[in-house]
């Protein structure tokens, strides 16, 4: 899987948690492409964890998780 | 002369009470004009936004002048009724006073990109969204304006045909809502996206886009919002998916651009929905602002965008 299919599989589930928040494949500070999950709080953050550890991740993509607010219409 | 300042003050007072907006539209001419002069009013006229006086001034030779709405319908001997009873109640000889049909006066308005607009619905809130972007149909050569779903339908509230506003100074309407993409929330959304008309005399800062491409990852891009105003940032995620507080629900938005802001400085705020981003580089319409957490700024794809105005029949130039 690339990050493209990997980042689907992940949403598929993630999408109905309800502290999640969003994701997408972004270019990290070191300059390389990695995915991000944003998650409003720490039960939120296992719920994800444990989706990442069922959706078979091949080759050790970069998969970071942080704590973020909400989005909103601007 | 003095009454007829004094009359001239109540009309205006009358006018600015009567213009809709301010009043959810519901507040007649007639009942300003009951309070100021009794039982003056325009006797079995009544018309939806009440906006019938729409001038009035003391004019060369000492008359007052008043004009009504040439357009509004059962004005025939209205005008002749007015002028009687309004001069009975204020003490003036009727050869003062002369109540004559005039076709409105329409502002030549050039309002720019990035003003604040919106529905009916958030200026009661005191919300506002942006202008995006013009739109000149190639197929009927009229003026249109891109934004928000939820900026000029008030989130799936609106009806075609509704009154848009601009905040800009005062609430004042500048066209009707023409077409918007409905938001679910219990479904994947590619767009907040709706389309208005210009009123006639309101026109625009027509520039010709630089084209319309699909945003780069990592490239500089800029827009022009009604609260943060110019703001430049980078196209940080192509394919990024949120879940987006609507404050009446919450609606889940795939594969959208995030962007983040540069120099410190957020990309956007609330009241920005609606601006169009553009490429630093050469100026095309990479994205169309939407979305945003405090540090990230979500918008829907141009090309996404490009293709919805096709269907719903707006020749655009690529």
């Amino acid at each position: 899987m690339n990050l493209t299919e990997i980042k689907k599989s992940i949403e598929a589930k993630a999408w109905k948690v309800s502290g999640y928040v969003g994701s997408g494949i972004v270019i990290s500070d070191q300059g390389f492409e990695e995915i991000e999950i944003l998650v409003e709080d720490e039960n939120a953050k296992d719920e994800i964890n444990q989706i990442i550890h069922q959706t078979s991740v091949e080759g050790g993509a970069l998969i970071k998780i942080k704590i973020s607010r909400r989005y909103e219409t601007q | 002369m003095s009454s007829i300042y004094r009359a001239k003050e109540l009309l205006e007072e009358a006018m600015i009470a009567g213009s809709g907006v301010y009043n959810s539209g519901k507040v007649f001419v007639n009942e300003v004009l009951e309070k100021a002069f009794g039982d003056v009013g325009l006797r079995g006229f009544s018309c939806p936004y009440d906006d019938t006086v729409i001038g009035v001034g003391v004019v060369s030779g000492g008359y007052l002048e008043v004009a009504l709405d040439h357009n509004s319908t059962g004005l025939s001997g209205v005008c002749n009724h007015f002028r009687e009873n309004l001069c009975r109640k204020i003490n003036l000889h009727r050869s003062y006073v002369n109540v004559v049909r005039q076709k409105r006066m329409y502002a030549s308005w050039q309002i720019q990109a990035g003003a604040k607009v919106g529905h009916i619905s958030l200026a009661q809130s005191g919300g506002y969204g942006s202008l995006g972007s013009f739109l000149v149909n190639q197929g009927d050569g009229k003026n249109y304006f891109i934004s928000n779903n939820h900026v000029l339908a008030g989130t799936n509230q609106g009806k075609v045909g509704d009154p848009v506003y601009t905040f800009e100074n005062r609430t004042t309407k500048i066209g009707e809502l023409k077409h918007y993409v409905t938001i679910f929330e219990n479904a994947p959304n590619l767009l907040d996206l709706a389309v208005a008309t210009f009123d006639g005399g309101v026109g625009g800062q027509f520039q010709s886009t630089r084209g319309i491409r699909k945003a780069v990852l990592g490239e500089l891009v800029f827009k022009n919002g009604a609260t943060t105003g110019r703001t430049k940032g980078i196209v940080r995620s192509l394919d990024y998916s949120t879940k987006v507080d609507y404050g009446s629900g919450t609606a889940f938005f795939p594969n959208q651009v995030q962007i983040t802001g540069v120099d410190g400085r957020v990309f956007s705020q609330p009241g920005d929905s609606g601006s169009g981003i553009f490429a630093a580089r050469d100026g095309a319409f990479v994205g169309l602002l939407f979305s945003g957490n405090g540090e990230h700024t979500g918008a829907n794809h141009s090309l996404d965008v490009l293709m919805q105005l096709d269907k719903w029949g707006y020749g655009v130039k690529r």
